[in-house]
Formats: structure tokens, C-alpha cells, sequence
């Protein structure tokens, strides 16, 4: 009897560790829920680059993140009656910015470092990491941001792989 | 690196050289290194426990006696060892030399043993024993190009290799050689009297290079055997009991 019940016990525990195992991913990098959906898809079909309003990613380190004046520019006059739109306005008029979550980020505890102009000098698409957001409102996490991913990758293009290249 | 240049096949050697007959302890490379690696303030009470945290710190030395009494100030930071005691003793391989000499701390792979802080002769590495705090607006200050190291984590003068790793990006991309005054650590480029020199030695003809095999030039505590990156020039002065023994000159002599 007690054998059994500790059996039943050993299952149960196995089956949650692998339920944790699966949703794992899920857990710690959960997509964050925007304040505002800010369709890509839309934008990107327009015809709009992603470097026009992520506007340094072949120049430095982070590509940048257009401030709500920026979207103004454009909506001031564009569109200015759809809800997602006057929501952005109403913010652009309090002078006070979208409080966007950020998708792609390392965890301060990683400390480490990814430098967009690089990976731009070196070829690779907005894309490759972030995924083709023409199909997509607002950016999910598309590749998980652990190490294994970064030197997969560095092996297979022969860039450093030395600690010291990120972590700093 | 991505692309690396084959023409320059010898990578770069870092190394400082501290001249101190120019060194006056103004302090200013302290407060420099504290601005641009994001050093905190450990606080009085940290201090008290002999916690404070700074990379580079003016040791001042009382030299001579009497008339020839005389003060020598060393700035000492980490002196970036060939053959570091603190390397060895990580169990985690959280410390190690790279390939251009520079004695890297891995912030994210430390688990803080200190079994590094112990074996430093140095003492140049600090450990966080808390989470400090930046409040704000001093988190406006924070170099966003360095790591905001947190609890338990060992950390030592870097010869800023944010700057090193961003000058080299820079040519990378330009696909041009590095050029050799390119980088300098925030130290040196703050240094008024231009005491602290940072260059390559691996430089070929380069006045680094060639400066850096002076025998005249000295390290700290040569009798460990840790072949330090950072080498000193001994401070040369005449004593001031032989500056009184020489014949007064009037001074509208030496006008005229």
C-alpha cells in the first residue's frame, strides 16, 4: 500500500517536471501585454522599413525605440479617427510616451550585451531574430534569448565566442 | 571577431604604464573609472568592513625622512597579471586572461567564492555584498555601455574592455586595422598630467612598444611572480637636503 501510494507519487512528480520542462520557455519569457496593440503588419505593408522608426540599428548597439512624438509625424493627419490611433494621440498630446513593454530583453542578471550594428555589418536580416513581422501586430519572442542560441550561431559563422565579447 | 583582418595577425596586448614622477593624486582617474564602470558607493558602514569599491585607488607613500621627506602617490588598480593568482582558484572559470591580455571578470558566471579577492596581492577586486542603489537622478549617470553588477558578484578594473570591445567594432566595420591611441581606458584619458599611458605592446615599432621594454621601469611586488600588465616609472627627484646644500643663487641674478 505505501508503495504504491509513494509510486503514485513519483508519477506525479515526474509529469509536473515535465510540464515545467515544456512550458518553461512560456514561464520566463511570457509575451508582455502591450498598452496599445501596435500593428506591424499594417505599417510594413504600407510600405514602411523597419528602420524608419527603428532608426539605429546599423550605427549602434540598440536599435532604438520611436518616441510617440515620432508616431505624430505621420498621424497628426494620417488616419487620426481609428481608436488605436487617438489612443497614441491622447499620450502625444499629455507629452507623456507609450509605456511599452520590452519583448527582447536579456535579463539583468545575464549581464550581457547585443550589439544590432554588428549583426547588421555582418549580413543578417532584421528577420532573422525578430521574425516576419509583416504577419504580425504586436512582436513576440520568436527565438529564445539564451546562450545556447547566441553561439550556436557565433560557432556556425566563426565569430568570437569568448566571454568577454558579450558579457562585460 | 567577425571578419578579422588578416594583415594584423598578432593580436593586441594591453598593458598601462604609470609614470609617477608626473602623477600628483589629484584622484581624478578614480572618479573617472567610478563614472564610467558604474561603481557604487558601498556606503560609511560598508567602509568601516573594508568594502568600498574602487578600481583604481591612489596609494600615497611616505618616502625618506627629515629634510628628504617626500610623498609618492601610485594609482593602483587591477595590474592585469600574465600569470593572475586569482585566475587559477575560480572554480567556475569566471576570471581568465583573453587573448589580448586583459584580465576579464565573467559577471554572470561568478557565484562569488572570493576565493579570487583572497588571492589578489593587489587587492584590487571588490566584492558586492549588497545590491547597491543608484536613487534616483544618479541613475541618469549610469553608463548604459557597462553592466550594473548585483549581489554576490566579484568585480575588478576591466581596462574598460567596453571601449576596447567598441573601438575594435568600429574598425571591424570600417574594415580598417586598429589604429594604436584608438582606446584609452577612462583613467588615462582623464589623467591631467598624463601619468597613465595605455597601449599595446604587441604594436610593432610603436612608442608604446617601446617604452614598455624600459628596464628602468618597475612593477608592484615583483617577488610573487605574477608578470603584472601594468608597469610603474620610478619617481626621480632631487632629495631637498642636497637642493639646501647648493649655493643660494639671488634671485636677481637669475633674472637678469
Amino acid at each position: 500500500m505505501l508503495q504504491s501510494i509513494t509510486r503514485w507519487k513519483y508519477l506525479l512528480l515526474s509529469l509536473l517536471l515535465a510540464g515545467l520542462g515544456t512550458a518553461w520557455p512560456r514561464l520566463t519569457h511570457p509575451t508582455p501585454v502591450q498598452p496599445l496593440a501596435f500593428p506591424h503588419s499594417l505599417h510594413l505593408q504600407a510600405g514602411l522599413h523597419c528602420t524608419d522608426c527603428h532608426r539605429y540599428p546599423a550605427q549602434a548597439a540598440s536599435a532604438g525605440l520611436p518616441g510617440v512624438q515620432e508616431c505624430a509625424l505621420c498621424h497628426a493627419r494620417l488616419r487620426t479617427q481609428t481608436p488605436l490611433v487617438r489612443q497614441a494621440l491622447a499620450y502625444a498630446r499629455r507629452g507623456a510616451e507609450i509605456p511599452w513593454r520590452p519583448v527582447y530583453r536579456f535579463s539583468a542578471s545575464a549581464h550581457v550585451r547585443f550589439p544590432h550594428n554588428m549583426h547588421i555589418a555582418a549580413g543578417f536580416a532584421c528577420s532573422t531574430c525578430h521574425g516576419d513581422l509583416r504577419k504580425e501586430t504586436t512582436a513576440h519572442l520568436l527565438k529564445p534569448l539564451n546562450m545556447g542560441v547566441c553561439i550556436t550561431c557565433h560557432r556556425q559563422y566563426g565569430a568570437s565566442t569568448e566571454c568577454q565579447n558579450c558579457h562585460y | 571577431m567577425l571578419n578579422s583582418d588578416s594583415s594584423t595577425n598578432v593580436r593586441p596586448r594591453w598593458a598601462m604604464i604609470v609614470d609617477l614622477n608626473a602623477c600628483t593624486g589629484c584622484s581624478a582617474c578614480v572618479v573617472a573609472c567610478r563614472a564610467e564602470n558604474n561603481i557604487p558607493i558601498t556606503g560609511p558602514d560598508e567602509a568601516a568592513y573594508n568594502g568600498t569599491i574602487q578600481w583604481m585607488r591612489i596609494e600615497r607613500n611616505w618616502k625618506g625622512r627629515d629634510r628628504d621627506f617626500r610623498v609618492e602617490n601610485r594609482p593602483v588598480n587591477c595590474q592585469q597579471c600574465d600569470d593572475a593568482p586569482c585566475e587559477p582558484v575560480c572554480p567556475v572559470l569566471a576570471t581568465y586572461t583573453n587573448a589580448e591580455g586583459v584580465s576579464v571578470q565573467v559577471y554572470n558566471r561568478c557565484v562569488g567564492t572570493r576565493y579570487c579577492g583572497l588571492n589578489c596581492p593587489y587587492q584590487a577586486r571588490f566584492f558586492n555584498w549588497f545590491d547597491y542603489a543608484w536613487p534616483s537622478p544618479l541613475d541618469v549617470q549610469l553608463n548604459p555601455d557597462v553592466s550594473i553588477r548585483t549581489r554576490g558578484i566579484m568585480e575588478k578594473c576591466s581596462f574598460c574592455i567596453q571601449r576596447i570591445n567598441a573601438a575594435e567594432r568600429q574598425a571591424e566595420r570600417e574594415k580598417r586595422p586598429l589604429q594604436a591611441d584608438e582606446i584609452q581606458p577612462a583613467c588615462a584619458q582623464s589623467c591631467p598630467a598624463q601619468a597613465l599611458i595605455f597601449g599595446d605592446i604587441h604594436q610593432p615599432g610603436g612608442r608604446f612598444s617601446q617604452a614598455w621594454k624600459d628596464p628602468g621601469l618597475e612593477t608592484l611586488l615583483p617577488e610573487v611572480g605574477t608578470r603584472p600588465k601594468v608597469r610603474y616609472a620610478r619617481r626621480v627627484a632631487t632629495p631637498r637636503s642636497v637642493l639646501a646644500a647648493a649655493p643660494e643663487t639671488p634671485v636677481a641674478e637669475v633674472e637678469a
